[in-house]
C-alpha cells in the first residue's frame, strides 16, 4: 500500500505539484493572532465558542494536533514562518516590536516564503498584521527604532518604510507595522508607505470597556483606522486581491498570507458580532475569525479556486493570559486547554497551536495527523509543492510535511523540534519523540507568583533543577519533571539543543546529514 | 526515505511485519529496526533511521536500547561522539542489562564522560559478570590482576577469569590460560587457549585492531603457537621474544598503557593510568607521542623517537631496527594505522609494542594493550608493513606519514 503513495512523493519532490490543468496550487495562510489550541471546536469539544467555519475547514482536511509555533509570541513566530528559521539564531531574535519597532528581523537577501513562491510565479500579497519589523524615517532621513509613542511622532510619512513585506518577497501588503489594535501606531500601511498617517490621539474613552480591552495604549490614531472594524477592513482587502488575482492573472497562481488582528487582545469585535456567543468579548472576538475564515473560503468558492487553493490555517502563539483566566473563571471556556502555560510560556500552552490544512484531492478529507510539526516548516512544504530547492542558507529549520499531508501515516524528517519562549535564546526547548527537555526552570515567560496566575502555578518537585523534562505521552500537562529520573535523556537532549545552536541548523545540508 | 531490499538476506514479508510491528510500539521490533539499519542487515544501512529506532524503544523504557544509543555515541559510529551522553544512557540501562553494566563500567575504568572510579568500575563489571557477562569478568579479573586503581588480588582475580571462562568467554580462557602458563601448568594452559581458539574461526594470524571475541579466539590460537617460542632461547636473525610485562589498557588509553609497559620493562612500576596522569590531556582522551615522550623523562627513563619512512625502503630500514633492538632483548613502542568505514572518521590510531619476531613464519609477535593479557599477538611482516603507520601520533608527525617508534636509548 505504502510504495505507490511513496512513488508519487519522491516524483512530486523532485518535480513540484500542478494539477490537472497544469497550474501550481493557490496557496492562503490564515494566521490568526494568539488563537489557543482550546479555543477551537475541533481541537477542544468542550470550546464555549462555536467554530464552525474552523471545524469544517478540518473536516474537509487535516488537523494537526501536535503543532507548533516556533515561538511563544507574535514576531519571533511570524519571522519564523516568513524564513524557516528559528528566530533566535538571529540577532535580536527574542524581541517583540512595537510602534515603529525595527528594523526587520530579516536580512536582506535571506529567502522568504514569498520570495521563494515569486520565484515560482507566484503573485504574493499580505494582509493584516506584519509585525517582523520596519525602518520609519524621520524628517531628516535618520532610522526610527524606538517603539515609544514619541518615536512615532518623529515619523515622516512622504518616505519610504523599508525593510517591509515588500522588500521580502511580497508583491502587495496592506496592514499594520505591529500589533493593530495595540501600540502607538494606529495606521494602515499600504504597500511600503502610510497613505493616512496618524494625526489625532487615540481616544480610548469611546472605545469598549472590559476585561479583554486592556492591551490598547495610547498612541496616534489614523481617521480611516475603525479599532473595532480592523479584521473587518482585512477581509475586504484580502477579498480584493483574491478578485482582482482571478481577474486578471487567473494562469498564474497565488500566496496570499492573511495575517489577522484577532484574537490578540484588545478583543473588539465587530458590531455584528458582538453578543453573538455567551463567552464574553472574547469569546465574540473568536467567533468574528472564524467567521471572517468562512468568508475566505466562502470567496475561494465563489471565484471557483477552492479546489486548486491549498489552505492553512494556525496560529502564532498560544492563547494571552487575560484571556484564559478570565474566561476560565467567568465562561467555563479553556483557550489553553488541555495543557499548562498560555502564550509567553515554554510549556505546551505557550505553543501548541491550531494546524489545519485543506487541499482538495490531495489532503483526505476528515484526517488527524499526530506529527510533531512546526510552522517553520511551511516553507519547505511550499517548496517540495512547487518544486523550488531550497538553498542551504534559508529555511534553516524547516521540514517538507508533503509526505505527511498526502499520507497521514508518513513521518517528517525532522529529528526534533526547538521551541523559544518569551526571553529568545536564553529560554529554548526541545522535543524529540515523547521527550520534551525546557533548558531553563520555570515557564520562560509568563511570572507565575503574580495574583492572577498563582492558582496556576505547580510546585517543582526537583529542588534546583536548571531543566525540565517531560514525557509527554504519560504527561501531556507537563506536571512531573524527570530530568532527576532520566538525566541520560535529558543530557542528551541538551547536548542536541546545543549541538542545534551552533550548527545554526536543524535542517541537514543537501548532501549531508548533521547527525554524523 | 527510500527502502532498498536486499535478497536473501531476509525476507520481505518478515522485514514488512517487523516494521510494522515497530510502528505499533513493540520495542524489541523497534531495536530489531535500529540493529537492521545500523548493520545493513536486510535494509539499506542509515545512521539515522538506526538512531530513531533505538531512541522509540529506549523510550518505550527498552533497556537494551539505551545501551545501544549510548553506545553509539561512546563510539561514535552513529552519531558524533559523545560520552557524556552514552555515560548516561549506560547509567539508566546498566541495573537491567549486563552489556550496559559492562558499559558503565568502562565508563568507570576509562574516564569516558565521567570522573575514573575504578571502585565503581568494578562494582559494575562484577555485577555484569554475576549476570553472565563474560568480558565484564575479564576485566574485573585484569584489573585485580594489575592493581590498577585497586588493591591487586590474585585470588579475586583469578575466580573472575575462572567464571568468564565458564562463561565461555575467548577472553576469559585467554586469561585463564596465561594464569595457567605463568603457574607452570603448560597443559592446562594449551587446553584453555585451544578452548578459546574453538569457540570462533581462527587464521593463521588476525588483525590486531579492537577488542572482540574472534581477536580473543585468535589470541587463543597465536598463544597455542607461541608456547614452545616463549620457553626457547632466542636465536638472532631468526627469532627473538622479549619477556614483557602487559597493561590492559582502559578506552582510549592505549598509547599511554603501553608506554607504561614499555617503562615497567625498564625497571619502573607505573601503571597505565599513571603513565597517562604524568601527559597533560586529560584521562579518556588519546595522548600526544609528544606527551608520552616528556612522561618517561619525568620517570628518569630516556627513549627515542626514531621515524621511518612509509614506503617498501622505509619498512626495510625498520624492520631492520626492529630486529636489531629485539635481539638485544629490547621492546619498541610503535603506532599503528588503521583505516576502514568502520573507523569513525575513517582511521583510528593504536599505539603497541612488538616483542619478537619469527624469521622462518615471516612473522612479528606483538604486546597489545587493547587485548587481554599476556596481550600476545602473531601478525604477518605484511600486516606490519600495512599498519605500522601513522600521521597522526601527535604534534612531532607535522601531519607527515611515517613509520615511529619509540626505543630505548641508549647514549
Amino acid at each position: 500500500m505504502k510504495r505507490p503513495v511513496l512513488m508519487a512523493v519522491l516524483l512530486m519532490l523532485l518535480c513540484g505539484i500542478a494539477t490537472a490543468a497544469g497550474q501550481k496550487p493557490n496557496i492562503l495562510v490564515i494566521l490568526a493572532d494568539d488563537l489557543g489550541y482550546g479555543d477551537v471546536g475541533c481541537y477542544n469539544a468542550k470550546s464555549k465558542v462555536a467554530t464552525p467555519n474552523i471545524d469544517r475547514l478540518a473536516r474537509e482536511g487535516m488537523l494537526f494536533t501536535d503543532a507548533h509555533s516556533p515561538a511563544t509570541v507574535c514576531t519571533p513566530s511570524r519571522y519564523s514562518l516568513m524564513t524557516g528559521q528559528m528566530a533566535f539564531r538571529v540577532p535580536r531574535g527574542g524581541t517583540v516590536f512595537t510602534g515603529v519597532g525595527g528594523p526587520s528581523l530579516i536580512a536582506p537577501g535571506r529567502l522568504t516564503l514569498p520570495a521563494m513562491l515569486r520565484q515560482q510565479g507566484y503573485e504574493t500579497a499580505a494582509v493584516g498584521k506584519w509585525h517582523i519589523g520596519w525602518t520609519f524615517r524621520d524628517q531628516a532621513g535618520e532610522p526610527i527604532h524606538q517603539g515609544t509613542l514619541e518615536a512615532v511622532r518623529r515619523i515622516d510619512y512622504s518616505r519610504r518604510i523599508e525593510g517591509g513585506p515588500l522588500d521580502h518577497g511580497f508583491d502587495r501588503f496592506f496592514g499594520t507595522a505591529c500589533c493593530p489594535g495595540t501600540d502607538w501606531l494606529y495606521a494602515f500601511i499600504e504597500g511600503d508607505r502610510i497613505p493616512v498617517p496618524p494625526v489625532a490621539p487615540i481616544d480610548r474613552g469611546s472605545l469598549p470597556k472590559h476585561p479583554y480591552a486592556n492591551d490598547c495604549r495610547e498612541g496616534l490614531i489614523a481617521t480611516n483606522f475603525p479599532m473595532e472594524e480592523l479584521d473587518m477592513v482585512f477581509l475586504q482587502k484580502s477579498r480584493e486581491f483574491l478578485e482582482a488575482h482571478v481577474r486578471q492573472s487567473p494562469e498564474n497562481p497565488f500566496f496570499l498570507y492573511h495575517a489577522s488582528h484577532a484574537v490578540h487582545l484588545p478583543s473588539f469585535a465587530a458590531p455584528q458580532f458582538k453578543g453573538k456567543t455567551q463567552a464574553g468579548p472574547h469569546g465574540d472576538f473568536i467567533f468574528e475569525f472564524d467567521q471572517i475564515v468562512g468568508e475566505l473560503l466562502s470567496t475561494l468558492e465563489k471565484l471557483g479556486v477552492a479546489d486548486n487553493t491549498l489552505v492553512i490555517l494556525t496560529s502564532d502563539n498560544g492563547p494571552e493570559v487575560t484571556s484564559v483566566v478570565r474566561m476560565r473563571a467567568d465562561y467555563d471556556h479553556d483557550g489553553a486547554r488541555p495543557w499548562r502555560g498560555m502564550k509567553r510560556d515554554q510549556w505546551e500552552g505557550g505553543h501548541r497551536v491550531p494546524f489545519i490544512v485543506r487541499w482538495p484531492g490531495w489532503v483526505k478529507t476528515g484526517t488527524t495527523n499526530a506529527q510533531i510539526i512546526s510552522l517553520t516548516d511551511i516553507m519547505a512544504t511550499a517548496a517540495a509543492i512547487t518544486g523550488a530547492s531550497l538553498p542551504d542558507d534559508s529555511a534553516d529549520d524547516s521540514f517538507n510535511l508533503l509526505p505527511t499531508l498526502l499520507d497521514s501515516g508518513a513521518e517528517v524528517a525532522r529529528p526534533y523540534l526547538l521551541t523559544q519562549a518569551f526571553a529568545g535564546a536564553r529560554t529554548l526547548a526541545i522535543r524529540r519523540g515523547k521527550w520534551k527537555y525546557i533548558d531553563h526552570p520555570g515557564s520562560g515567560g509568563n511570572n507565575y507568583a503574580t495574583k492572577e496566575l498563582k492558582p496556576y502555578a505547580l510546585p517543582e518537585l526537583v529542588k534546583d533543577a536548571t531543566g525540565q523534562l517531560y514525557d509527554m505521552e504519560s504527561d501531556p500537562a507537563e506536571k512531573s519533571n524527570l530530568i532527576s529520573e532520566h538525566p541520560e535523556v535529558a543530557w542528551e537532549l541538551k547536548e542536541l539543543l546545543n549541538q542545534s545552536k551552533s550548527s545554526g541548523r536543524s535542517r541537514p545540508v543537501k548532501g549531508g546529514s548533521n547527525s554524523k | 526515505m527510500s527502502v532498498l531490499l536486499v535478497p536473501n538476506l531476509t525476507g520481505a514479508a518478515e522485514l514488512d511485519d517487523l516494521r510494522a510491528r515497530a510502528e505499533k510500539g513493540d520495542p524489541k521490533a523497534q531495536l530489531d529496526q535500529a540493529y537492521r539499519y545500523r548493520d545493513g542487515r536486510g535494509i539499506e544501512k542509515n545512521d539515522i533511521e538506526a538512531m530513531k529506532w533505538a531512541h522509540r524503544a529506549a523510550d518505550g523504557g527498552s533497556a537494551e536500547a539505551m545501551d545501544f544509543v549510548g553506545f553509539a555515541y561512546l563510539r561514535g559510529n552513529l552519531v558524533e561522539r559523545n560520552t557524556e551522553i552514552a555515560f548516561g544512557y549506560f547509567k539508566a540501562a546498566a541495573p537491567k542489562v549486563p552489556q550496559a553494566a559492562f558499559n558503565l563500567g568502562q565508563c568507570y575504568f576509562g574516564a569516558q564522560g565521567t570522573e575514573q572510579n575504578v571502585t565503581k568500575a568494578l562494582v559494575w563489571w562484577e555485577k555484569a559478570a554475576a549476570q553472565g557477562h563474560g568480558r565484564a569478568a575479564v576485566s574485573a579479573a585484569l584489573a585485580y590482576l594489575s592493581g590498577e586503581g585497586v588493591k591487586r588480588d590474585e585470588m579475586r582475580a583469578r575466580k573472575l577469569a575462572e567464571r568468564a571462562a565458564e562463561l565461555n568467554n575467548p577472553s576469559g580462557l585467554v586469561v585463564l590460560g596465561e594464569m595457567h602458563f605463568q603457574a607452570g601448568n603448560l597443559e592446562l594452559a594449551k587446553e584453555s587457549w585451544r578452548k578459546a581458539s574453538k569457540l570462533l574461526p581462527t587464521g593463521s594470524t588476525g588483525h590486531p585492531a579492537q577488542p572482540s571475541d574472534n581477536a580473543s579466539a585468535q589470541q587463543g590460537a597465536d598463544l597455542l603457537k607461541l608456547i614452545e617460542y616463549r620457553q626457547r632461547e632466542c636465536e638472532p636473525g631468526k627469532f627473538a621474544f622479549v619477556q614483557m610485562p602487559h597493561i590492559y589498557q582502559g578506552y582510549n588509553n592505549c598509547g599511554a598503557s603501553a608506554c607504561a609497559a614499555f617503562a615497567r620493562f625498564q625497571g619502573s612500576d607505573i601503571s597505565g593510568w599513571g603513565f597517562k596522569k604524568l601527559c597533560p590531556s586529560p584521562l579518556g582522551t588519546g595522548t600526544d607521542w609528544g606527551h608520552l615522550l616528556d612522561a618517561s623523562g619525568k620517570i628518569g627513563q630516556k627513549w627515542k623517537l626514531i621515524t621511518f619512512t612509509p614506503d617498501d625502503v622505509g619498512f626495510e630500514e625498520a624492520t631492520a631496527m626492529l630486529r636489531r633492538e629485539l635481539d638485544a632483548g629490547r621492546p619498541v613502542v610503535v603506532d599503528f594505522k588503521y583505516i576502514g568505514p568502520q573507523y569513525p572518521g575513517g582511521s583510528a590510531g593504536h599505539t603497541l609494542n612488538v616483542c619478537g619476531y619469527i624469521t622462518a613464519e615471516n612473522l612479528y609477535i606483538l604486546c597489545n594493550p587493547a587485548v587481554v593479557s599476556p596481550g600476545l599477538q602473531l601478525i604477518t611482516a605484511d600486516d606490519l608493513k600495512n599498519f605500522w603507520r601513522s600521521d597522526h601520533y601527535g604534534a612531532l608527525s607535522k601531519g607527515v606519514l611515517s613509520r615511529p617508534a619509540f626505543i630505548i636509548d641508549k647514549q
